[in-house]
């Protein structure tokens, strides 16, 4: 159980305390970075280094509450997921024509499962993926997303737009093959 | 928005509800803990600081050595050389130094060049020495150097320290010049100390000949013909050169050659 006492303790360099962080935020984090980036390696080098800058600058900072040093945590790690993304060169953003969007029984929405909903987020271009993840998830405004990427808001809102109509038609798809393997059946 | 439903569904499943043993989200957590603790090691600081001391270290050792080695931050006298203070004190009155002038050969030498005003600087340098024999104890000699400087050449020898160097090269021919009083070892009387005066050789350069007043009367006419004819043409050129730019293309360019009048005129 993380409490504020904990984490001033780990302002001021308490061992004890920065490991109760890491054992309480690890998983958080981790999967946070895993779905920027797709890759465990990449992931794990960004959960350590959100931690080192987190412990490292901790003391700079000043928590009023546990959440709000969750919601600093996840910033760095997101920011650095963002840098890690820049350094491999592959975040590029993609212009596509707007896809048809058909409706979706909430039936098949229901059935989806943790395993299905994961795969088809990771399918996205890392373009998409990211506003996505920034917009939809972590709930940053177009504005915040246009600075933090370095696009225009329009570009941002378009960007979270093909994101969700690949993410249907990729779940149609999937309604599709569900609905096959059952007649086979 | 369509299928709103899905979406929210998505953001609930990828913020909170993943299972810990979803296959995808395995990690090494302590591998990335361990990393963590390296990089947070207070032993970091601590490899830094210490490499950071040899390096301090290191160049304190050069520059001391730098120091050291310089030969003008210290005096380097010769083994056989021990260097004494002169003490001076009413019972022992200052050895007045000797000039060079005192020679019969500098007497004539100074008269000779007096005319030409060659003697610029004259500078004299008084030091004592302890010579201590490498064969007898009880022989202690005293010597004076006296050296009046009177070129500049002679005086970067000293600066250069060469006039001492030729001082100790002459002490050996001293031992057998009249001037040194050697003590009378076989009397073993008190040995008293005996003064030796050094005259340091100063050779100065042979001063041009002036010319005789024959060969100025053949050469100075047109010697001065030919070079005020040169500087009169070279003025001439550059005062054109000016007074064409200042006219430019105009009728003053035509008059120009004729207004030229040359500064030194």
């Amino acid at each position: 159980m993380i409490t504020l006492a904990t984490i001033q303790k780990a302002q001021h360099h308490d061992k004890v305390a920065q490991k109760q962080l890491f054992e309480g935020y690890a998983t958080v984090i981790y999967r946070l970075a895993f779905r920027y980036l797709r890759e465990r390696a990449d992931a794990e080098d960004v959960v350590s280094e959100a931690f080192c800058l987190a412990f490292e600058n901790m003391a700079k900072a000043t928590f009023t509450s546990v959440p709000f040093f969750e919601a600093w945590l996840k910033r760095i790690t997101v920011n650095e997921a963002l840098k890690s993304l820049r350094k491999r060169a592959s975040f590029h953003l993609l212009s596509d024509t707007e896809l048809e969007i058909e409706a979706i029984s909430d039936n098949t929405i229901e059935k989806l499962s943790v395993a299905q909903i994961w795969e088809i987020v990771s399918q996205l271009p890392v373009g998409y993926r990211t506003v996505f993840n920034l917009y939809e998830i972590e709930g940053y405004s177009h504005a915040e997303i246009a600075k933090m990427l370095n696009i225009s808001e329009g570009t941002s809102k378009s960007q979270l737009s093909k994101a969700k109509s690949l993410l249907q038609k990729k779940v149609i798809e999937l309604e599709k093959d569900y609905a096959q393997s059952k007649t086979i059946r | 928005m369509h299928n709103q439903k899905l979406f929210d569904k998505i953001r609930d499943t990828l913020a909170e509800e993943t299972p810990q043993d979803f296959a995808p989200l395995d990690w090494d957590k302590n591998a990335v803990w361990e990393r963590i603790e390296t990089r947070n090691s207070p032993r970091r600081g601590f490899a830094f600081g210490r490499w950071a001391a040899v390096a301090a270290a290191f160049i304190g050792i050069v520059l001391l050595g730098k120091w050291l080695l310089n030969p003008h931050s210290s005096t380097q006298l010769p083994p056989s050389l021990t260097k004494v203070t002169p003490q001076r004190s009413l019972s022992t009155p200052p050895v007045e130094p000797l000039k060079v002038a005192a020679t019969q050969r500098n007497k004539a030498f100074l008269k000779k060049n007096k005319g030409y005003g060659y003697i610029e600087r004259q500078l004299v340098v008084e030091d004592t020495w302890a010579v201590e024999p490498a064969d007898s104890s009880r022989l202690v000699e005293v010597a004076v150097q006296t050296d009046t400087i009177t070129s500049p050449q002679s005086f970067s020898l000293l600066e250069k320290g060469e006039a001492f160097s030729r001082a100790q090269k002459e002490e050996g021919e001293a031992q057998k010049s009249p001037l040194v009083l050697k003590g009378d070892g076989d009397s073993g009387g008190e040995v008293k100390p005996k003064e030796r005066v050094l005259i340091v050789d100063i050779d100065l350069p042979e001063l041009p000949e002036k010319p005789s007043v024959n060969d100025l009367l053949k050469t100075s006419f047109l010697e001065r013909f030919s070079r005020e004819t040169r500087r009169f043409r070279t003025e001439r050129k550059f005062d054109l050169r000016a007074l064409d730019r200042r006219a430019g293309k105009g009728v003053w360019s035509l008059m120009a050659h004729s207004l030229v009048v040359p500064a030194s005129k």
